[in-house]
C-alpha cells in the first residue's frame, strides 16, 4: 500500500497492482496468512449458510439441528464485519425464537395431538361452529409439545442460517458480484445505496430548518414540510445524477468489446447504442440542420432479437415445472415436472448469459474465488451430500419417530456435519478495520 | 480543439444561445464567464453533446470537439474526449466510495480490468487523492469531493476537461487547491480545460482565453466574444475587483493579477495619502452608524456535538444597525454560531436577543428576534408556488395578507406568484426566503453563506440590500467566505477559528493587514489601508488634483 | 400540464408485458399455493411440506422478479429515468424502516403508488421491487419472504400506473388513489399472510394448514385466523397509506410530474 502511494506519477511503468497487498499491515505476512485475511466473497458465504439451511431440512433431529445452530451462530459471531448489516444477529435470534414460541404455544392451545403424557391441561373452550368448531385448552402432553418443538426448530434454524449469510455477507460486495445481466439494477442499487444516508442527512437538515419559519404545523403537517423539500431535493439530484452518468460513459457500449491500454478505441456505435440513441433523438426537436445519428437496424444482432422470447418461454417452463413439483403426485411430477423445469432453467440462463454479453460493461476489481474460498464451497457440497446420505441410510435418526417422545437418538455422522460446517472458522480470519472493502 | 460553427440553441421556442463561433486552442485554459442567466452552462454542455441529447434544446450548427461531431455522438460516446464535471460533485456520485467512483465511469465504457486498475491509480496520483482511496464520498471535504469527481472524468482519458463552476460551494483555501489541480493539469498534463467560474479573482491571471457570453441587441440568445482575459474584462459586464480597478484608474487593459496590478500601480507612482489609522480622509466612517447598545449579546455560549466542540465559551455583542461578517475556514463554528444565536440549536450560556432568549421563547417569536436565511434557502421552501410561500409566511408571522409580497417587491424582485419556488434562479430564491423571513420584522437578520452562485451584479445588489436593513435598525449578521463581500459591506468582521473568536475589529483594521482576508484592491494598494475601490477612486483623485503633473502614462519609478 | 395522468417512465415492450402477466399469474400460485398444494407431490419431504413448499415458491418467485426487473429495466431504459429509480428506490428503502416498529405502519405503499401513477406502470414494478431489495440491503433482510414482498410491491407500483388516466380534478385523483391505497393494502396483507400461515403456524394444530383437508376448509380455517390475528395490521397499513396519500399526494405528485416533464418522459 505506501508503495503505491509513494510512487511516482508515472504509473505505466508500474507493477501490476494484482500484486499490491490488500492489507496495509506493515509486518510481512506469509501467503497462507493473507490468503486468510482477504474477505470471503458474498456468493461463498450465502453457499455456506444456505448449506447449513438445506441440512436443517433435510432432519428433525434436535440434537442435530441445535450443533448446526451452535456453529452458525459461532460463526457469525466470530467473523461478523463492523457494517450495519453485522448487527442483524440478535434480529435473527429473536425471529429464531419467535417461531418456536408461537409454534409451541400454538400447540398448547389449539393443537390436535393431545395423546402421551399429559403435561397440565388447561382449561377447555369449545368455539360455535361457524369458527372450523375449533377447540381451545385442553390437555398438554409432551408428545404434542415435543412433536411442535423440533419442527419449530427446524424451522428457527434455518431462520438461523438465513441470517448467518445476511450477516456475513457485504450487501456492497452482494451487488458487485451481481452478473451483468443485471448491470442496470445493481446500477439503480447502488445509486440507492449511495443516495440513502444523504436523504437522512437532508431529512435532518430541512426538519431543523422548519423551526425558521415558525415551526409552522407540528405532527401530520411537518410531515409535508420536510418530506416534500427532501423529495423535491432528490428528485433535482436524480437529473444531475443522469447527467453525470450519461457525460461519463453509461450505456456506451463498444462494440469493440473492451479497449485495451494505451489505444483509445473509437466506439463504433453498436446495434444496442443506436437504439437509445435514437431514442434521445425522438424526443429532440431540432431546428435546422442536424445529422441525424447513426441509425443501425434496431435489433439487428439475431441472437439479441431471441433472447426475450427464450426468456418468457424458459420463465413459463421453469413456473410450470415448479408448480408441478407442488401441485402433482410424485410419479407424475417426475415424469415431466423436472425435465421441463431443467429445460425452463437452463432457457432462462442461457438468455440471460447472451443479454449479459450485450452489455458490454466491465467490472472494478471483481470479486475472485481463491483456493480457500473453494474449501469452503466443497465443504458446503460435501455436508449437503453428508446430509442426504445420512438420511437415506438412518432415517430413523435423522427423523426420529414422535409418538411416543423419546430422546433424540445420537449419530457420529452429526459431529462429522458439524465440523464440515465449521469449517470456515478455520480458513477465514476476523475482518480487521481498514481491510473491508 | 473545441468548435462552435454558426451555433444555436434554445428552449422550447426561447433562444439562448448565439449564433456563436468560436474556436477554443488545444491545450488552453479557457474561463467561460458571463452574468447568471446567460448560458453558461448550455456553453458548456454542449461541449460534450450534454446539450441538445440530455436536455433536449433545439440546436442548429455544428458544435466538434477533437474532429467529433456532437450531433452525431451522444454523451457517452464523447466521455472519453470531453471530461464534464458538474457543479455539485456530491450530486453526480453514482457510488459511495472514492475507488468505485473513479472506476464507474471505465466499467460503463467497457475497460479491461486490468487497463482499469492502472488508470484508477493514475487519476488518484493526478489528484493528489491516493490515501482517501477507500473512504466514503460523503464524509469527504467539498474540495475532496471536488477533486474526485475531477479524477473520475479524467480517468476515461479525455483530453478536454469542462467544469460548470467547480468552486461555487467551496471556502477559498479549499478552492485555491482544486484550481491548483486544474491548473497543473493544463501545464503538465495538457490537458484543454474549460471551465466556468463567478469569482473570476481566482483563476484570472492562470487562464489563457476568455470566452465571454453576453445579451445583445440584434441576436436572440447570448452571442461569445473570444480573446485573452485582460482585453475582454476591461470591457465585460463581468467586473471582478480587478477589472473594477482598471476601470477607475483608466487602465486600458485589466491586470491579470495583483502582482502585475502592483506593478503597474508602482509604475504610476499612485500616492494615495491616508490618515493615521489607515483611513482615506474623505471616505465616511462606517463606525459612526454604530450604537453602542447592542440588540443581541451572547455570553459564554458552547455548542457541542458529542466530542466536538463547535463554539467555545463565545462572547459577542451586536449592535443596531450594523452588518457583521463572520468569517472563518469551513467547521471553524460559523454555521453553529449563527443557529445557536436562532435558538435553534441547543447551547449553553446566555444568549439575550431583545430581552429575550430565543431558546426559551416559541418557535414563532424566536423567529420574530432573530431571522436565520440558512445556507440552502430552499429548505425553507416547501409550497407550491411563489404567491402560497408569501400568504404562508404572512400567517406564520401574525402580519397582514400581502406583507411579504410588499417587501419581495421592495428588495427588488418581480416575481410572478404563480411560479413554482423551484423554477427560480439561485438569487431569486435567496430574495424569497429573505422576504419570508423579514416578514416577522426581526431584530437580528442572520444569513449563512448568501452570496454562492451570485455573480457580481447580484453581489452589488445583495449588498445594497443589507446595507439597508441595516440603516432601518436591524443588527445584520454574515457568515460568509468572500473577502470581496465583506470588505464592501462589512462594518465589523468576527472571525473565529476552532469555535473561538480569534479576531473582532471593524473591517478596515481586520481585512487591510491580512493576507488571507484582505480584499484584492487592498493587496494591491498595501501597505496602504484601502478597502474598498470607491475609497481608491477618491483617494487617486485627491491625489491627482494636488500632484496634475503625476501622469499615469510616465514611466515606471522607485518608490 | 399534459392531459395524460401517467408519464411512461419506462416504456413496456409487448415482450414485458407478456412476461408480466406470467409474473401475475406464477405470483398469484406462489401466494395461494396452499390451496394447490398435493400432499403426495415430490417435494415433500416431511408429513405436511410446509417448510419446503415457500421455499420452493420463493426461489420460483426470486427467478421471476429478476427476469422481470432484467426485462423492465433492459432495453430502452432512459439514464434519467435509471436514475430517478434510484433516488426513490433509496427513498423508499430509507421510509420503510420507519414503520416497521409500530404496528401495522406501511410507509412505503403510498410512495409507490404515487410514483407509479406520475412515471407508469414499468416504473412503479421497478421501483416497488427494488425499493424493498434495497431495504433488505440496508436492514440485511434477505430471506424467502423477500422474493413475496418484491413481487407485492412491484405490482402494487404496477397497478397504480394502470388506473384510469382520466382525472377529473386533483381531489378526484387523490380519492381514486387513496381507495387502491386502502384495497392494495388489505390484499397485500390477506397473501402475504397466506403464503406464510402454514410457515409460521405449523400443521399440527387446528389454526394450522392441513394439507390433507379440502381448500375450502383450509381457507375457512386461514379466514378466521387471519381475522384475529392481523385484521389490526391490515387496518394499520390501509389507514397509514390514505392518510400519507391524502397529505403528500398533492404535493409528490405535482413534484414528480414536474421531474417527468424535464425529463421529457410525457412525450413518449
Amino acid at each position: 500500500m505506501s508503495r503505491l502511494l509513494t510512487r511516482p506519477v508515472d504509473f505505466a511503468r508500474a507493477a501490476p497492482a494484482e500484486e499490491a497487498p490488500l492489507d496495509s499491515g506493515a509486518r510481512p505476512l506469509s501467503l497462507i496468512a493473507l490468503a486468510l485475511r482477504r474477505p470471503v466473497p458474498p456468493l461463498v458465504w450465502w453457499a455456506w449458510a444456505l448449506s447449513g439451511a438445506v441440512v436443517a431440512s433435510l432432519t428433525t433431529n434436535v440434537v442435530l439441528l441445535t450443533l448446526i445452530a451452535a456453529v452458525m451462530v459461532a460463526t457469525m459471531l466470530a467473523r461478523r464485519g463492523t457494517g450495519p448489516w453485522a448487527r442483524a444477529v440478535k434480529a435473527y435470534l429473536i425471529l429464531a425464537a419467535v417461531i418456536v414460541i408461537i409454534r409451541v404455544g400454538l400447540q398448547m392451545v389449539l393443537g390436535s395431538l393431545r395423546s402421551g403424557r399429559v403435561l397440565f391441561t388447561l382449561p377447555e373452550v369449545h368455539l360455535p361452529a361457524w369458527v372450523q368448531g375449533i377447540r381451545l385448552g385442553g390437555p398438554v402432553t409432551l408428545d404434542g409439545v415435543a412433536l411442535a418443538f423440533a419442527d419449530a426448530w427446524r424451522l428457527a434454524v434455518m431462520i438461523i442460517c438465513l441470517g448467518a449469510a445476511n450477516v456475513l455477507a457485504n450487501p456492497r460486495g452482494t451487488l458487485r458480484a451481481m452478473p451483468a445481466v443485471l448491470h442496470r439494477v445493481s446500477t439503480a442499487l447502488a445509486i440507492a445505496m449511495a443516495v440513502a444516508p444523504q436523504f437522512i442527512e437532508s431529512a435532518a437538515r430541512i426538519r431543523r430548518a422548519r423551526r425558521l419559519r415558525g415551526g409552522a404545523g407540528t405532527g401530520w403537517r411537518s410531515v409535508r414540510g420536510v418530506l416534500l423539500p427532501v423529495v423535491e431535493d432528490a428528485v433535482d439530484r436524480s437529473i444531475s445524477l443522469a447527467a453525470g452518468m450519461e457525460a461519463r460513459g453509461y450505456g456506451a457500449h463498444s462494440s469493440a468489446g473492451v479497449t485495451t491500454p494505451g489505444t483509445r478505441v473509437w466506439a463504433t456505435v453498436s446495434a444496442s447504442t443506436t437504439r437509445s440513441g435514437a431514442q434521445s433523438g425522438r424526443s429532440m426537436t431540432p431546428v435546422g440542420r442536424r445529422e441525424e445519428p447513426i441509425t443501425g437496424n434496431r435489433g439487428g444482432d439475431r441472437s439479441e432479437r431471441m433472447v426475450p422470447l427464450v426468456l418468457v418461454a424458459g420463465l413459463l417452463a421453469t413456473i410450470i415445472g415448479a408448480f408441478g413439483l407442488l401441485g402433482l403426485p410424485a410419479a407424475r411430477s417426475l415424469m415431466w415436472a423436472v425435465p421441463l423445469l431443467v429445460v425452463g432453467l437452463a432457457a432462462c440462463f442461457a438468455a440471460l448469459v447472451v443479454a449479459g454479453h450485450q452489455t458490454h460493461v466491465t467490472r472494478y476489481r471483481p470479486e475472485r474465488i481463491g483456493p480457500r474460498d473453494v474449501v469452503i464451497l466443497v465443504s458446503a457440497l460435501a455436508v449437503v451430500g453428508l446430509a442426504v446420505a445420512l438420511s437415506r441410510l438412518i432415517g430413523g435418526v435423522m427423523d426420529p419417530a414422535v409418538t411416543p417422545v423419546t430422546w433424540p437418538p445420537f449419530n457420529v455422522g452429526f459431529l462429522v456435519v458439524a465440523g464440515l460446517l465449521a469449517v470456515p472458522l478455520l480458513v477465514t480470519r476476523a475482518p480487521d478495520e481498514g481491510g473491508v472493502r | 480543439m473545441i468548435t462552435f460553427d454558426d451555433v444555436t440553441i434554445g428552449y422550447e421556442g426561447r433562444a439562448v444561445l448565439g449564433p456563436i463561433s468560436l474556436t477554443i486552442p488545444e491545450g488552453d485554459l479557457c474561463l467561460v464567464v458571463g452574468r447568471t442567466g446567460t448560458g453558461k452552462s448550455t456553453f458548456l454542455g454542449a461541449i460534450n453533446g450534454l446539450v441538445p441529447w440530455f436536455t433536449g434544446a433545439e440546436m442548429s450548427g455544428r458544435v466538434s470537439v477533437g474532429g467529433l461531431d456532437t450531433r452525431s455522438h451522444r454523451p457517452p460516446d464523447l466521455a472519453t474526449v470531453v471530461g464534464y464535471v458538474a457543479q455539485n460533485p456530491l450530486a453526480g456520485f453514482v457510488t459511495d466510495r472514492v475507488e468505485d467512483e473513479i472506476a464507474y465511469g471505465m466499467e460503463q465504457l467497457g475497460v479491461a480490468p486490468t487497463a482499469m486498475r492502472t488508470r484508477v491509480e493514475e487519476a488518484l496520483d493526478l489528484m493528489g487523492i491516493a490515501p482517501l482511496r477507500r473512504r466514503a464520498l460523503a464524509e469527504l471535504s467539498g474540495g475532496q469531493q471536488q477533486r474526485v469527481a475531477i479524477a473520475a472524468v479524467l480517468a476515461a482519458q479525455p483530453r478536454v476537461l469542462v467544469l460548470d463552476e467547480p468552486t461555487s460551494a467551496l471556502d477559498p483555501t479549499a478552492a485555491h487547491d482544486v484550481l491548483a489541480s486544474i491548473v497543473s493539469l493544463v501545464h503538465e498534463a495538457g490537458l484543454t480545460v474549460v471551465i466556468a467560474e463567478h469569482r473570476l479573482e481566482r483563476v484570472m491571471d492562470v487562464a489563457d482565453t476568455v470566452v465571454w457570453l453576453h445579451r445583445s441587441n440584434t441576436d436572440p440568445g447570448s452571442i461569445a466574444e473570444i480573446g485573452d482575459p485582460p482585453t475582454i474584462l476591461t470591457h465585460a459586464d463581468i467586473t471582478p475587483p480587478l477589472a473594477a480597478l482598471a476601470h477607475r484608474l483608466g487602465w486600458e487593459k485589466t491586470p491579470r493579477s495583483v502582482r502585475s496590478a502592483r506593478r503597474q500601480v508602482a509604475r504610476e507612482r499612485i500616492i494615495i495619502s491616508v490618515d493615521e489609522d489607515g483611513r482615506a480622509p474623505s471616505s465616511s466612517p462606517p463606525s459612526d452608524s454604530q450604537s453602542t447598545d447592542p440588540v443581541a449579546r451572547m455570553t459564554g455560549v458552547t455548542v457541542a456535538y458529542g466530542a466536538l466542540t463547535a463554539l467555545d465559551h463565545i462572547d459577542l455583542a451586536l449592535a443596531a444597525g450594523t452588518v457583521t461578517a463572520l468569517m472563518g475556514r469551513n467547521g471553524s463554528g460559523k454555521s453553529s454560531l449563527l443557529w445557536a444565536l436562532q435558538g435553534a440549536l441547543a447551547s449553553t450560556g446566555d444568549i439575550i436577543v431583545d430581552r429575550d432568549d430565543p431558546r426559551s421563547v416559541s418557535a414563532a417569536r424566536a423567529r420574530s428576534l432573530v431571522a436565520l436565511v440558512p445556507q440552502t434557502p430552499a429548505d425553507l421552501l416547501y409550497l407550491p408556488t411563489v404567491g402560497e410561500e408569501c400568504d404562508q409566511a404572512d400567517r406564520e408571522s401574525d402580519v397582514p395578507a400581502g406583507t411579504t409580497a410588499a417587501l419581495l417587491q421592495q428588495l427588488g424582485l418581480d416575481l410572478d406568484p404563480a411560479q413554482a419556488p423551484a423554477d427560480l434562479s439561485e438569487g431569486q430564491r435567496l430574495g424569497l426566503v429573505l422576504a419570508i423571513q423579514l416578514s416577522s420584522r426581526p431584530a437580528v437578520v442572520a444569513l449563512d453563506e448568501p452570496t454562492r452562485g451570485l455573480d457580481y451584479t447580484m453581489k452589488d445588489h445583495l449588498r445594497g440590500l443589507l446595507r439597508g436593513l441595516a440603516v432601518q435598525g436591524i443588527a445584520v449578521v454574515v457568515a460568509t467566505h468572500d473577502v470581496e463581500f465583506v470588505a464592501a459591506t462589512a462594518d465589523r468582521v468576527v472571525v473565529l477559528a476552532e469555535g473561538e473568536i480569534v479576531a473582532d475589529g471593524d473591517t478596515r483594521s481586520i481585512c487591510a493587514g491580512s493576507v488571507t482576508l484582505s480584499p484584492q484592491v487592498a493587496k494591491v494598494m498595501w501597505p496602504k489601508r484601502v478597502l474598498t475601490i470607491d475609497e481608491l477612486v477618491v483617494a487617486h483623485r485627491d491625489e491627482s488634483t494636488r500632484e496634475p503633473g503625476d501622469s499615469p502614462a510616465e514611466p515606471a519609478v522607485a518608490r | 400540464m399534459t392531459s395524460s395522468a401517467a408519464s411512461r417512465a419506462i416504456p413496456l415492450s409487448t415482450h414485458t408485458v407478456v412476461m408480466l402477466v406470467i409474473a401475475a399469474v406464477a405470483g398469484l400460485f406462489a401466494f395461494l399455493w396452499p390451496f394447490f398444494f398435493n400432499p403426495d407431490a415430490v417435494l415433500v419431504g416431511d408429513r405436511s411440506g410446509a417448510t419446503t413448499a415457500p421455499l420452493v415458491c420463493g426461489l420460483v418467485l426470486f427467478l421471476v422478479t429478476g427476469l422481470l426487473l432484467v426485462q423492465v429495466t433492459g432495453g430502452d431504459l432512459d439514464v434519467k429515468a435509471l436514475a430517478m429509480l434510484g433516488v426513490l428506490t433509496a427513498a423508499g428503502a430509507v421510509i420503510r424502516p420507519l414503520g416497521a416498529g409500530a404496528a401495522g405502519l406501511e410507509t412505503v405503499f403510498f410512495l409507490l403508488i404515487l410514483a407509479g401513477r406520475a412515471f407508469g406502470p414499468g416504473f412503479g414494478f421497478a421501483l416497488g421491487s427494488l425499493a424493498l431489495l434495497a431495504s433488505a440491503f440496508i436492514t440485511a433482510g434477505f430471506g424467502p419472504w423477500l422474493p413475496y414482498q418484491m413481487i407485492a410491491a412491484g405490482f402494487v407500483g404496477l397497478g397504480a400506473g394502470l388506473l384510469p388516466a382520466r382525472r377529473p380534478n386533483e381531489r378526484g385523483e387523490i380519492v381514486l388513489l387513496g381507495v387502491y391505497g386502502a384495497a392494495v393494502s388489505f390484499v397485500f396483507g390477506f397473501l402475504m399472510d397466506l403464503a406464510f400461515w402454514p410457515f409460521l403456524y405449523g400443521s399440527g394444530n387446528q389454526a394450522g394448514f392441513d394439507p390433507t383437508l379440502p381448500w375450502w376448509e383450509n381457507l375457512h380455517t386461514f379466514a378466521v385466523v387471519t381475522a384475529v390475528t392481523s385484521l389490526g395490521w391490515n387496518i394499520g397499513r390501509a389507514v397509514t397509506t390514505v392518510v400519507l396519500i391524502a397529505l403528500l399526494g398533492p404535493g409528490l405528485l405535482r413534484i414528480f410530474r414536474r421531474a417527468a416533464r424535464r425529463a421529457r418522459w410525457s412525450e413518449k
